[in-house]
């Protein structure tokens, strides 16, 4: 369970998050939508400690992580090591092959031996759709490979969560379904999801919660059903209705 | 001879340059060769060599504390770094030899010529290649950072792991330029009485009174030492640029 309770954030004079409060249950994919600038990845974001709350609790599975007083450093590695991220950009590290890249945080981070991390990135690689690329550097890679490398990246460190930020938004669009398939799949298994996206087909195929975030605070939660066609919000109409044309 | 001979003829070339190269000069100058060479090369291979590896080795990991220091640092630490770099570079480096060298003695402290144009030189190139590291860290994209730290890595595995090995490909290219200057600003080392290249060449000099030509001699050699650095350069930069170049197709 994941349970954002009280989080704000302000990035100097803006506030980008106000007072938000969220609760997401195991095994559920939730998409956040809402317009550019409205905190979306700001929000994700937190959830990780990539940005840290100016106030708020912050809670994964057993790990709970309070941001009003000083936080210490052992407990934001532990909320990260309860997520994986994968981000806009890939991110992927370009000094190491796909399969470096994956065993990079079980050797590093969780102290596994080369032969121990190979035999639990090889078939994640093989899962995303990537063997025979284990040796690949990121350069050589097109983005939809890079960005399913990302994902089996942050998959080896079997986080409780997933986190996506936009991760189809850097990508040509005949390579967006690569990286959308892989999610699905993994949506089908169980894997709980947090999802920043514009994609709304995927959106409302996959969902099971949809969060809609305009100027920091949710102003609509529900099923796909709710927010994209019962919604009742104006804001919220209008964005599905901009966005479907 | 027989050039001289032709320069002589050739209406083309400069009467002083066609007298300078008659027989009884030409054996003259061979013998200042022999005498000057052997010596510079002596002077190369244990003084200038050894002085421009390990200042580049001790200044190398001075920069690199420095550029942490001033990254990374707590306030105290961050303006330590700044006031070292802006002093080093805001002073010639000639002056800060005299200053080891010549001026220390006065406060009772006497260094002998190598050890104070290693202390020096050192304090010279970490001054500057921090200044490079410094740019060459702060190159990485932020979401190399955040990568890492999304993986669960500390601020130093995040830094070993992954940003250094980023920051050394950018960093080696200006670096090696930093190590070729370096090879030449040794010969300043000639003025705190080191022994090196450029100090044997003045010292044939005053007695050959050969000016020009042993300069040029000189010259050449110091050429030589650094065109053989940006062939080692070129492979070096190869080695790092691998995954980056070697990974893009082109066909």
């Amino acid at each position: 369970m994941i349970n954002v309770a009280n989080v704000t954030k302000s990035f100097g004079e803006t506030t980008v998050l106000r007072n938000i409060d969220v609760t997401l249950e195991e095994g559920s994919v939730t998409v956040i939508i809402g317009p550019s600038g409205s905190g979306k990845s700001t929000l994700l974001r937190c959830l990780n400690a990539l940005e840290r709350p100016d106030e708020g609790t912050v809670t994964i599975g057993d790990v709970s992580v309070s941001f009003d007083g000083p936080v210490r450093s052992k407990d934001i590695l532990a909320l990260r090591k309860k997520t994986g991220m994968v981000f806009q950009q890939y991110a992927l590290f370009p000094h190491f092959t796909a399969l470096g890249n994956v065993t990079e945080g079980l050797r590093t981070v969780k102290g596994l031996s080369q032969q121990e991390a190979e035999a639990v990135a090889r078939p994640l690689l093989e899962k995303v759709g990537l063997s025979g690329k284990e040796d690949a550097y990121p350069a050589a890679l097109s983005g939809g490979q890079q960005q399913r490398v990302a994902i089996a990246r942050a998959l080896a460190m079997d986080p409780d969560v997933l986190l996506f930020d936009e991760p189809t938004s850097a990508l040509d669009p005949e390579r967006v379904h690569e990286v959308l398939g892989v999610m699905r799949s993994l949506a089908d298994e169980g894997m709980t999801m947090v999802i920043v996206t514009h994609e709304m087909t995927f959106a409302q195929d996959v969902a099971d919660t949809v969060l809609f975030l305009d100027d920091g605070v949710i102003l609509e939660r529900g099923t796909p059903r709710d927010v994209f066609v019962d919604s009742t919000d104006a804001r919220v109409r209008q964005f599905v209705q901009t966005v479907r044309s | 001879m027989v050039r001289s001979s032709s320069c002589r003829n050739d209406g083309s070339v400069p009467m002083l340059l066609s007298s300078t190269f008659d027989g009884a000069r030409l054996e003259k100058l061979i013998q200042v060769a022999q005498e000057v060479i052997p010596s510079m090369i002596e002077g190369a291979v244990t003084y200038t060599i050894p002085l421009a590896l390990l200042t580049f080795a001790i200044g190398l990991v001075l920069a690199f504390f420095t550029a942490i220091g001033r990254l990374y640092g707590d306030r105290f630490v961050r303006s330590l770094a700044r006031v070292y770099v802006s002093i080093i570079r805001g002073t010639p480096l000639l002056v800060q030899l005299f200053v080891l060298f010549y001026g220390l003695p006065t406060l009772g402290v006497v260094i002998d010529p190598f050890p104070a144009a290693v202390v020096g030189f050192s304090l010279n190139v970490g001054a500057y290649a921090s200044e490079t590291i410094r740019a060459a860290i702060e190159s990485v994209p932020r979401v190399q950072w955040e990568a890492a730290y999304a993986l669960g890595m500390t601020n130093r595995q995040a830094l070993v792991r992954v940003i250094l090995p980023q920051a050394v490909r950018v960093a080696v290219p200006p670096l090696s330029n930093s190590f070729i200057g370096l090879v030449k600003d040794t010969s300043l080392a000639s003025l705190i009485l080191v022994s090196e290249l450029f100090r044997r060449a003045q010292e044939v000099a005053a007695t050959s009174y050969q000016f020009l030509y042993i300069y040029v001699l000189a010259g050449g050699l110091y050429w030589i030492i650094c065109f053989g650095l940006s062939l080692v350069q070129g492979r070096v930069e190869n080695r790092f640029n691998r995954h980056i170049v070697g990974g893009v197709s082109y066909d």
